[in-house]
């Protein structure tokens, strides 16, 4: 006991004197390890791409570190997104945030707007991104207020799954999936009549965004030119439609998250839903007999929700060169390829199509061609993204669906709400 | 004399089914945890759900092995769950002895403030002091983690309440015999606790090991991350990895699990005296 | 809580003319924990209470100076109250059940024996496990698609219902995991306390002729009034603050029925970037957490001296 007790008082006695003077223990600190380490330049590099994803990228980023004759070493540090943003409000108003940043675009102009990501108008016109392979649904939104603010990572457009197993369960032809609404509402009519499966679902939260694909089938959408246009009358009748389709007709559980709706296509409970390129690679090890095909055509034609990461500079960083080598290289049509094939994204140039590496991957072309044309992205360029999705939109589908809400007035109250937050 | 007898054999019947639904409802997700730890990502999902389906295997272990610096982590949960429960574990039984056997100048308002502490969840405090151990230079230490955590109000209000509930006119011999406040508290006080110590030290090292956000917050870079971040990682945003998970989250409770099956019969003991006898 | 430490503090006071060596002495022996806190804790406080009186970015820039604005916003603020009922809720749904729960489960398996032993240990194993991984887990088994419980529930003829996204079942169904996971926690705390009750007490009551209800209304509660005041001041200032498994099974929804005050404070701050706001709803529930625990002390220690 005694030895403890003074192990402890001079445990205290370190503690305090090296509070004191400042000292710092061990000295990782991560910037000025960056500067005194050889001629190595250390970059750190934050991202959410846990999972298997993440996998890929760490080797990629393995073998940049390795290659890179400029003597660069990225630093990398993979956490969950909601953990990411919790770390980059505490580090980056310190100056301590990492050199680089990957994140959905979506929310670019939460950060550029206080001066947390810096513009890299020049990483454009000094040749280390190739504008002109950059997907223009992508370009555009890369940028805040007319100024390039990132690089692409990556980019995802989501496409109709259907389970070959349910269909031919119920009758279907396995190699004709739904083209239309009505032959989307029709099969998925027939597999609810004919099996005990779900037809068709979309998922409401936690969730790549699927209901947006309905609205803009039918012509609608959430903000155009600045103004909320959320209560539309193509909106109201699209999900007047599509509500009934789901909530009434028992096409699929109201509302599930990203997660859970994996899940049940997973366990061979639903024929049809939309999903990213991400879920071929599990579906195809569990065993399971699925085709993908473009989203079905709404009345006003075919659409699709594409969603993209990019990479940013952070007013935390003083090695802007170092980071432009790797947005560099990460932009080539090598690591695409390698990026592409481990993780089943197409690749983020729009000049890859014939490039026969990728055909290995057969998914990888079905999910390139919407995004050079045929797909929005969601709520982009909004200073807050993450509010208008949560606190607005996703409570008024869930009011719908669950709660049988009139759609009209839910739209309209969900529409004024809005447009208070977008002033 | 007889239904008496005839009730309490109901009585312990109901008991027992009672306790054995019980261990069923608590027991059932650690097996299927157990179990969805050995099996291929693609068998845990299904329907019918069946606990035992396809292949058995380590894969998932292998994973985390291989994917995350799995040793580093653990390495760093240790040090870190380990350096806090001692440390605070010995300032919470000099604190709370005080603030049971000692008067001296405005013990009350500080053992106000003391619980007052107890009452803040951290997020409410996690901003301003990451700034601050920042400015102190600690970020990315051991250091940085550990002495913040240094005490906690509810190791000091359990300590003190244990060392109230100490027989009055205990330090009285000490004091007869000259000894001072440090002796007594050694030689006389602390040998009346040691069991109250080990349970407050599993509390401890139990809230340390799984905490997740407040490691996490104190580093900018991986080289001290703990195993809860470690585990965190494999949930996708879109793809979540259930085995691997699952394999971590049985090897992060393994050693917790250990040392409680050694201490538990001091364990109850340690509280039982600690009495919390107000 | 702090009724009765005055209590125990006056009965010392008598004879404090001990001289200042032990005053130093008991300085000291504080000096460390008071130390860390006010830096840790008291510090970073303060400047949270400064900030609930500011709007400023993320990159905290552009400070403006809000007089009592944010405050005004507070009690007008639909989501705060609707996060504070829910608060309530949780914890005023949580607190008796779990502590009664634990308290029987405490009375049963009281006796040594192997497998009180056995129960005693399983029972703790969810407390030693981190919410994340207990709250994924039940979110898996009690899935209305793919989950076991569900699949059960179907065999016995029942339908399940999908509870973490029902208005009405998320927040039973988040307070019920919450319950489940502290069991372990409470029933050490209280089993401690039942140990502590001296057998001869029992005794003289049979002979006396009570029945088992009877003795435990009085002799057990009246002699576990100290434990249990603990146990439910604890329990309550940790459901004022359930954060963990709402975060992780229901992220608040839907429709806000499970978003509690943490909650509310975490997405304002970090989703919204909110941070002055933040602050304001955090110097609300701090204030609320102090008094109902106060209150509730109160109240125990009355109730303890009315029994004793």
């Amino acid at each position: 006991m005694k030895r403890k007790i003074l192990a402890a008082g001079l445990a205290f006695a370190l503690l305090t004197t090296s509070a004191l003077t400042g000292c710092s223990g061990g000295n990782s600190d991560s910037k000025e390890s960056g500067k005194s380490d050889g001629e190595k330049t250390v970059i750190t590099f934050w991202n959410g791409f846990t999972g298997s994803d993440g996998e890929t990228l760490e080797a990629l980023v393995d073998e940049y570190n390795e290659t890179n004759d400029k003597n660069i070493e990225i630093e990398m540090s993979i956490m969950p997104w909601d953990t990411l943003y919790q770390k980059l409000s505490t580090t980056l108003a310190v100056g301590e945030g990492p050199d680089i940043v990957a994140m959905a675009t979506e929310r670019i102009r939460t950060y550029a707007e206080p001066g947390a990501f810096v513009p890299v108008d020049d990483a454009y016109t000094d040749g280390y991104i190739e504008e002109d392979a950059v997907p223009e649904v992508l370009k555009e939104n890369l940028k805040y207020d007319g100024k390039y603010y990132g690089v692409p990572m990556n980019i995802a457009s989501l496409l109709l799954y259907y389970n070959k197993t349910i269909f031919e369960e119920a009758g279907l032809d396995p190699n004709s999936p739904p083209a239309t609404w009505e032959e989307l509402e029709q099969y998925a009519q027939q597999i609810v009549d004919k099996t005990d499966k779900y037809g068709f679902d979309m998922a409401v939260k936690d969730t790549t965004p699927m209901w947006c694909i309905m609205l803009w089938g039918n012509g609608g959408d959430y903000i155009q030119d600045g103004k909320a246009v959320f209560n539309s009358e193509q909106n109201v009748e699209t999900i007047t439609r599509w509500a009934e389709n789901i909530r009434d007709k028992g096409f699929g559980p109201e509302v599930l998250t990203g997660g859970e709706i994996d899940k049940l296509f997973e366990s061979q409970k639903l024929g049809m839903y939309f999903c990213g390129p991400w879920a071929t690679t599990g579906l195809k090890n569990a065993g399971i007999d699925f085709g993908v095909a473009q989203a079905p055509a709404g009345p006003a034609g075919q659409v699709t929700q594409a969603n993209a990461v990019g990479m940013y500079l952070t007013s935390s960083s003083e090695q802007k060169e170092a980071v432009y080598d790797f947005f560099r290289w990460w932009n080539t049509k090598d690591t695409q390829v390698k990026w592409s094939l481990g993780t089943g994204f197409p690749p983020a140039r729009t000049d890859m199509a014939d490039d026969e590496r990728l055909k290995e991957n057969p998914y990888i072309a079905e999910f390139s061609k919407p995004i050079e044309n045929g797909s929005k992205m969601y709520l982009q360029q909004l200073s807050n993204f993450s509010d208008i999705d949560t606190q607005v939109i996703v409570p008024a589908f869930e009011k719908i669906l669950l709660e049988n809400a009139d759609v009209k007035a839910t739209l309209d109250e969900a529409n004024k709400q809005m447009e208070e937050m977008i002033k | 004399m007889k239904r008496k007898i005839k009730g309490s054999l109901l009585g312990r019947m109901i008991s027992l089914l009672v306790l054995l639904l019980l261990v069923f409802i608590i027991l059932y997700p650690f097996i299927w945890m157990v179990v969805t730890s050995f099996k291929a990502e693609a068998d845990i999902v299904s329907w019918p759900p069946k606990l035992f389906s396809g292949e058995f295997g380590l894969q998932s272990y292998k994973d985390i092995w291989e994917r995350i610096p799995f040793l580093t982590y653990y390495r760093n949960t240790i040090i870190f769950a380990l350096s806090v429960s001692l440390i605070s574990l010995t300032f919470d039984t000099m604190a709370g002895y005080a603030f049971a056997r000692i008067d001296f100048k405005g013990k009350n308002i500080m053992f106000l403030l003391v619980m007052g502490t107890l009452m803040v969840p951290f997020q409410v405090i996690m901003v301003p002091l990451f700034v601050e151990v920042y400015k102190m230079n600690l970020i990315n230490t051991y250091l940085g983690m550990i002495l913040p955590r240094a005490t906690n109000a509810f190791g000091i209000f359990m300590m003190r309440s244990f060392f109230i509930s100490l027989p009055k006119g205990l330090e009285e011999a000490g004091r007869i015999d000259g000894a001072g406040e440090f002796k007594i508290f050694r030689k006389i006080m602390l040998p009346q606790c040691k069991a109250a110590v080990i349970s407050l030290f599993i509390f401890h090292f139990m809230y340390q090991w799984n905490d997740l956000l407040y490691p996490l917050i104190m580093t900018t870079d991986d080289s001290h991350k703990t195993l809860p971040a470690g585990i965190a990682s494999f949930m996708g945003t879109h793809v979540v990895e259930y085995g691997v998970i699952m394999a971590g989250a049985c090897l992060s409770i393994l050693p917790i699990l250990i040392v409680y099956l050694f201490a538990q019969k001091q364990f109850v003991q340690g509280i039982a005296m600690s009495g919390m006898k107000g | 809580m702090p009724l009765l430490l005055y209590r125990r503090v006056y009965t010392m006071k008598k004879k404090s003319s001990l001289g200042k060596a032990r005053e130093r002495a008991g300085l000291l022996f504080v000096l460390p924990s008071m130390t860390i806190l006010t830096i840790f804790v008291f510090i970073p406080l303060i400047i949270s209470f400064v900030f609930s009186f500011f709007k400023f970015d993320m990159m905290f820039n552009n400070f403006e100076f809000q007089k009592l604005d944010n405050y005004i916003r507070l009690f007008q603020d639909g989501k705060f109250f609707n996060a504070l009922w829910n608060t309530v809720y949780y914890t005023v749904c949580t607190v008796p059940v779990q502590i009664m729960i634990s308290l029987i489960v405490a009375i049963l398996i009281k006796k040594q024996s192997w497998f009180n032993s056995f129960c005693k240990t399983v029972f703790f194993i969810p407390a030693i496990c981190s919410m994340t991984v207990i709250s994924i887990i039940w979110s898996f088994l009690i899935n209305k698609d793919i989950g076991m419980f569900s699949y059960w529930l179907e065999l016995l003829g029942f339908e399940m219902v999908d509870l973490l996204n029902s208005p009405v079942w998320a927040m039973p169904t988040v307070i019920l995991v919450g319950i489940w996971k502290n069991l372990g926690f409470y029933m050490v705390i209280l089993l401690a306390g039942l140990n502590g009750i001296d057998e001869s007490y029992y005794e003289a009551a049979v002979m006396d002729g009570a029945g088992a209800f009877q003795k435990f209304r009085k002799i057990t509660i009246p002699m576990m009034m100290p434990t249990l005041s603990f146990t439910v001041v604890n329990c309550i200032i940790g459901s004022f603050q359930v954060f963990d498994q709402v975060y992780v099974m229901t992220k608040g929804g839907p429709l806000f029925k499970t978003q509690t005050l943490v909650q509310l404070i975490y997405s304002t701050a970090f989703e919204s970037f909110d941070m002055g706001y933040a602050s304001t709803i955090a110097v609300a529930l701090f204030a609320i957490t102090f008094v109902v625990s106060v209150l509730t002390f109160k109240h125990m220690t009355r109730e303890e001296d009315n029994i004793a």
